[in-house]
């Protein structure tokens, strides 16, 4: 499988947020790599960071400390080069444009407007043929969430950043949609990063997933996942689908205890 | 997703963002009131100079402290001839509104005699009701009372209609019917709608009380502004213009300040934001929705001559009008001047109207892509749409002159600060999201407004529009009048002094229908722009 | 019930109850009475107020039971009815066994319009507005006439005055969109040809004059010129009414149904007015006192009040008034507004005016005592 996009290193990154007269102190230390074309799934207990690093990484925030690199290119640069796609648990999509004008958006934004093979292709790879001219009132919260993911895709980004974009979605469909990042991913080959809560989701798509500490958020804990792929539903029932996802529960676990010990070497 | 909120909400949200973006706002406010003022200072010290018309903001001050009594006196006076309208005004509204609520059936009808009387030309209605009222306060409370019924009414029918429909379940799973829905959740739920629309009325108040006090007062500051402007006294005039800034934009801020303590939980909201009802379909549902309220206000038209006894040398009904229009021996003489001055009329509104709508837009663009100009510049903003028409006339004049243009002028700073400000608070609620998208590909300005912005405010900016329909035509005819002496508003000045009560109340009738009709086609256009920007989410 | 007592008293019949219905009855009566306050009304004013000028007049007249009546006066407070006030104060009103309440105006009040819906006994009008009304089927009569000649004037300043019609042309004048009619007149009383005349509207203010912005204004004689000369601006004035332009101003007005059945009342007010005005004529700088005393909300000038007061006798009292009264009209003057009038579009004839009143009150000579 062609793997392409830029592997990303972050070592070190603090942000700190001026909230009412205080501070709070979102992440601290974080260090984590992603390699080109690689699949992470970033998971942590709630309020510890995840979708601040996401932010950092797509250049729509700074760091206060340490340092973010994507093959010789800061998050900014990376993002002026309009390399990045991002998707949200909101699919943010603009209502007043139909499902293929929303893709389109990216395309406009990034000076490729007539791209239209782009858009239809996107379109198919998501399911959505039929509705190009739906608006997103008229489709559901699933389908919604496809179009916010053609979009992310649609620029063929070499980084892909998604912030729980199922998190809204029942099991069912978000099941789906699992399955289908997966081919995409599989059949693009985009460095990807997703945040999610959900730990069987992260074991299921990712090839790594990494467990954030509460805050000030840093990365605890590293798990491999080398389930070969395409992986299927079938592997849900498996025991050693379920050993996976029982360990990263620990270290989740673990995780959430370790609110005040500083532990430098999570590995 | 709580710390992703916690993150855009303090996060810096644009780079290269202006060094000005970090100075408070307070700050910014402060110097560029202060640059407004030494600016003034020294235009009315050199350029105005001895011109009876700009006075230097320092004598301003002197001028106030010395006849403090005298201004505070008619201070007072209008404050409380508006405060009793505003009461009066606003009970009926918000009692029409519960009535409106409870019996749907009525809606439609209530509606439409609340949209006749807010698009009454006032300065025409004013010596009408004096006739009623007879002299004395009657008169400045009854317009006073006319002029925020309207905005209230909607905002009220707006807040009981906001009720969340699972509360009212319950309500009807216990048995109850629909007053014990009202009581109980619809009147709850309707107070920060209703704060919104109280916040609308207080200068609005305000207006009715001053325009009344032309009909014979003996204080106010309506008075005192005519007083001054015959007696070269250039200060009061800026005086009184202050005053009535500060009172209405008071009134203004304390109801806001008032609805945050009543209601913390309650996002602000704009009642000239709230968009147009919408139509039920079908022929015979459209047909009776066009019938009902065009007789339910002929029904009213005669119930107010029959209640009030006014004599047939006042009085005009609907058929006076219609005869004077077209079977009367000079029905062509009355055609031709009525409809010669609306044509006047309509041409300056319609091009102040749209210049303040574009403006505003302009404007609200402005201020979201420039943060610190925003910050500098909107309290001011948010202040002077405040001001009462009748107070910034002559102010319009000193700089514009008396002419077509100073209606086209005035209509326009009537239209421009209710739309900028609506346009930029729906701007600023652009959700993060989009906003997000736009940044992860680096989109520039152009990309933001064309993408976001822009069509994030075509709900507020169309539902201002609709809004400024009447208030354009009540400016124009109050320019006509006080400056220009063209138009439909001078052709009814002009009957008036003359007894000519057939062409007052044809020219009264006209203007009305005309508002009415502008604002339906802009409704109209609302909910079809609404519906096919984001079909299922207009209301 | 105070309130509501205080209500038929201040608003006519029925009309109150109809206030009462749409603004809610006693709250608005409250406010009517904080502004009854400040208006010298003789039910509340003589004990209370002390005004400097109070006499024991209102307690010596016996007759205990006075006829309520409002007299609706032209414009705003001044001393413009200067006379009035001195009338109210002095009770001279009361000794006619009137209480009448001097109902100010402006913009937006037609005093034909207040007499014609019986909210007033006597308005303050002018020939040709209830000319008009009259045309149109109101049923008015002039009874009396205050403004011997009329008070419009061209105002101009005095380095660059219009002392004549014909120096209009050429210039700009500012004046009142409704005044048109009386600037065709005008300048066709006097060959001016009205082509060459720019006409600006302005209204009220004479700083486009001060300005320069025009280079006359239409006006009263004793409004903006008098405003200008206090703030020390030389203004030149030319009265309309010495250029042919007849037409009575400051007319009293009654409808014809009092004239029937009110008579004596009218017949009261116009002598207390009368007397009122004698005492003016007087001494105009105590009618100025008086007014600056009366309406402290106004904010008056008394240095202006006092130019006002004297510049208005110059078109108050003439030969005639000294030959037969104060109010009075000639025959002569009649037929020189009905020629004025049809001028002014205007179709009157004699008997819109009815001197009867005059002469019965002057029957024992133009001093009324």
């Amino acid at each position: 499988m062609a793997r392409r996009g830029a592997p990303v290193d972050v070592v070190g990154v603090g942000r700190t947020f001026a909230l009412g007269g205080g501070e709070v102190e979102a992440l601290r230390g974080l260090d984590m790599h992603v390699p080109a074309g690689g699949f992470t799934a970033l998971i942590g207990p709630s309020g510890c960071g995840k979708s601040t690093a996401l932010r950092l990484v797509a250049g729509l925030d700074a760091p206060d400390e340490g340092t973010i690199d994507m093959d010789g290119a800061s998050p900014d640069q990376m993002r002026r080069g309009q390399r990045i796609g991002v998707a949200f648990q909101d699919p943010s999509l603009l209502p007043w444009r139909t499902v293929s004008t929303n893709i389109r958006l990216a395309l406009e934004l990034v000076g490729r407007r007539h791209d239209t093979k782009a858009v239809s292709d996107l379109i198919e790879l998501v399911g959505l043929q039929g509705f190009e001219k739906a608006r997103p009132a008229q489709l559901s919260g699933g389908m919604r969430q496809r179009v916010a993911i053609a979009r992310s895709l649609v620029t063929e980004p070499d980084l892909l950043l998604l912030d729980e974009p199922f998190g809204a979605l029942d099991a069912l469909t978000r099941q789906q949609l699992n399955d289908e990042l997966q081919r995409i991913w599989t059949a693009r080959g985009t460095t990807t990063i997703l945040v999610t809560h959900s730990i069987p989701e992260a074991v299921y798509v990712a090839d790594e997933v990494l467990v954030m500490s509460p805050r000030p958020g840093r990365v605890v804990a590293h798990h491999g996942i080398d389930f070969e792929r395409p992986r299927t539903r079938e592997l849900l029932l498996t025991d050693r689908f379920h050993a996976e996802v029982e360990a990263v529960s620990a270290s989740l676990h673990r995780s959430e205890g370790q609110v005040v010990q500083l532990d430098t070497d999570p590995s | 997703m709580s710390d992703t909120a916690q993150a855009t909400a303090k996060a810096p949200v644009r780079s290269g963002a202006s060094g000005l973006d970090r100075v408070p706002p307070r700050v910014l406010s402060a110097a560029v009131g202060i640059a407004v003022l030494a600016l003034w200072e020294l235009l009315a010290r050199t350029v105005y100079a001895g011109s009876y018309r700009l006075s230097p903001p320092t004598l301003v001050v002197v001028d106030f402290f010395e006849y403090r009594d005298l201004y505070l006196r008619n201070l007072w006076h209008s404050t409380k001839t508006a405060a009793w309208g505003f009461l009066w005004g606003n009970l009926a509204a918000i009692a029409l509104a519960g009535v409106a609520s409870i019996i749907p059936v009525l809606r439609r009808s209530i509606g439409a005699v609340a949209l006749t009387i807010f698009c009454l030309p006032f300065i025409a209605v004013a010596p009408i009701l004096r006739l009623i009222t007879g002299p004395g306060n009657g008169t400045p409370i009854t317009l006073s009372a006319l002029a925020v019924f309207f905005t209230t009414y909607v905002a009220a029918l707006l807040g009981f209609d906001t009720a969340p429909g699972s509360a009212l379940d319950v309500v009807r799973s216990f048995g109850r019917g629909r007053l014990a829905a009202f009581r109980r959740v619809r009147l709850r739920a309707s107070v920060p709608a209703m704060i919104a629309g109280l916040q609308i009325a207080a200068p609005a108040a305000f207006l009715g009380a001053v325009v009344g006090e032309f009909t014979g007062a003996r204080s106010g500051l309506g008075i005192l502004t005519v007083r001054a402007l015959g007696a070269l006294h250039t200060e009061r005039i800026w005086v009184i213009a202050l005053m009535s800034t500060i009172v209405a934009t008071g009134g203004y801020m304390v109801i806001g300040a008032l609805g945050r303590w009543l209601c913390p939980w309650a996002p602000a909201l704009d009642v000239g934001a709230v968009p147009a009802a919408r139509q039920e379909p079908g022929l015979l549902n459209r047909l009776a929705a066009l019938l009902a309220p065009i007789i339910v206000v002929f029904v009213f038209w005669y119930a107010f001559l029959w209640v009030f006894q006014i004599k047939p040398f006042f009085a005009k009904t609907p058929l006076d009008v219609w005869a004077e229009l077209f079977t009367n021996a000079d029905a062509a003489e009355t055609r031709s001047s009525v409809f010669g001055a609306l044509g006047t009329t309509m041409w300056t509104t319609s091009l102040g109207y749209v210049a303040g709508l574009i403006g505003a837009v302009v404007t609200a663009v402005v201020f979201v892509l420039i943060p610190w100009l925003e910050r500098a510049l909107m309290p001011i903003a948010v202040a002077l749409r405040s001001i009462p028409i009748i107070v910034t006339t002559p102010v319009i004049i000193l700089f514009v002159g008396r002419g077509l243009l100073t209606t086209t002028a005035i209509v326009a700073v009537m239209s421009f600060f209710p739309t900028l400000v609506n346009c930029y608070a729906a701007m600023n609620r652009t959700p993060e999201g989009i906003l997000d998208v736009l940044r992860s590909y680096d989109a520039g300005s152009a990309a933001h407004v064309r993408n976001a912005y822009l069509p994030t405010a075509v709900p507020a900016l169309l539902a201002s529009a609709r809004i400024a329909v009447p208030t354009s035509l009540l400016g124009a005819t109050v320019a006509e009048w006080l400056a220009t002496g063209d138009g439909i508003g001078a052709v009814m000045v002009i009957a008036f002094t003359r007894n000519d009560y057939n062409v007052l109340w044809v020219s009264v009738a006209v203007l009305t229908l005309v508002a009415v009709i502008g604002y339906w086609l802009v409704a109209a256009l609302e909910l079809r722009t609404l519906e096919r920007m984001a079909p299922g989410t207009s209301r | 019930m105070a309130p509501n007592q205080f209500s038929r008293r201040r608003f006519i019949g029925r009309t109150a109850a109809g206030a009462g219905l749409i603004l809610g009855g006693g709250r608005v009566l409250t406010a009517c009475g904080d502004d009854e306050a400040a208006a010298p009304t003789t039910t509340a004013a003589p004990a209370t107020t002390a005004a400097p000028t109070t006499t024991a007049a209102p307690t010596t007249t016996a007759a205990p039971a006075l006829t309520e009546a409002n007299f609706q006066l032209s414009w705003f407070d001044s001393v413009q009815f200067g006379g009035s006030y001195i009338a109210h104060q002095r009770g001279y009103y009361e000794r006619f066994g009137l209480d009448v309440s001097l109902v100010p105006g402006g913009p937006g009040v037609s005093p034909d319009a207040a007499v014609a819906a019986d909210q007033a006994l006597v308005g303050i009008s002018a020939a040709n507005f209830t000319g008009q009304s009259v045309a149109d089927g109101a049923p008015f009569k002039i009874v009396g006439v205050a403004m011997q000649k009329n008070p419009f004037v061209i105002a101009s300043l005095s380095d660059n005055p219009i002392n004549e019609p014909k120096d209009l042309e050429g210039t700009k004048l500012g004046m009142a969109f409704n005044n048109q009619l009386d600037l065709e007149l005008l300048s066709e009383l006097n060959g001016v040809d009205i082509s060459k005349i720019e006409v600006i509207t302005s209204d009220y203010d004479p700083a486009p004059l001060v300005n320069g912005e025009v280079d006359s204004l239409l006006c009263w004689l004793t409004d903006l010129p008098v405003a200008m000369t206090v703030q020390g601006i030389d203004n030149t004035t030319m009265l309309f009414a010495d250029f042919g332009y007849a037409v009575h101003s400051q007319t009293l007005i009654c409808t014809e149904d009092s004239l029937a059945n009110k008579r004596d009342q009218v017949i009261g007010l116009l002598k207390g007015d009368i007397l009122g005005w004698q005492e003016y004529r007087t001494d105009t700088d105590a009618a100025a006192q008086l007014t600056v005393d009366l309406f402290p909300d106004a904010g008056f000038d008394l240095e202006a009040q006092k130019l006002q007061a004297s510049e208005q006798l110059k078109i108050m009292f003439s030969a005639d008034t000294d030959e037969h009264g104060f109010l009075w009209f000639t025959d002569e003057s009649v037929q020189d507004n009905i020629r004025t009038l049809a001028a002014l579009g205007v179709d009157v004839t004699a008997d819109l005016w009815d001197r009867s009143l005059l002469e019965e009150i002057y029957a024992d000579g133009p001093v009324l005592s």
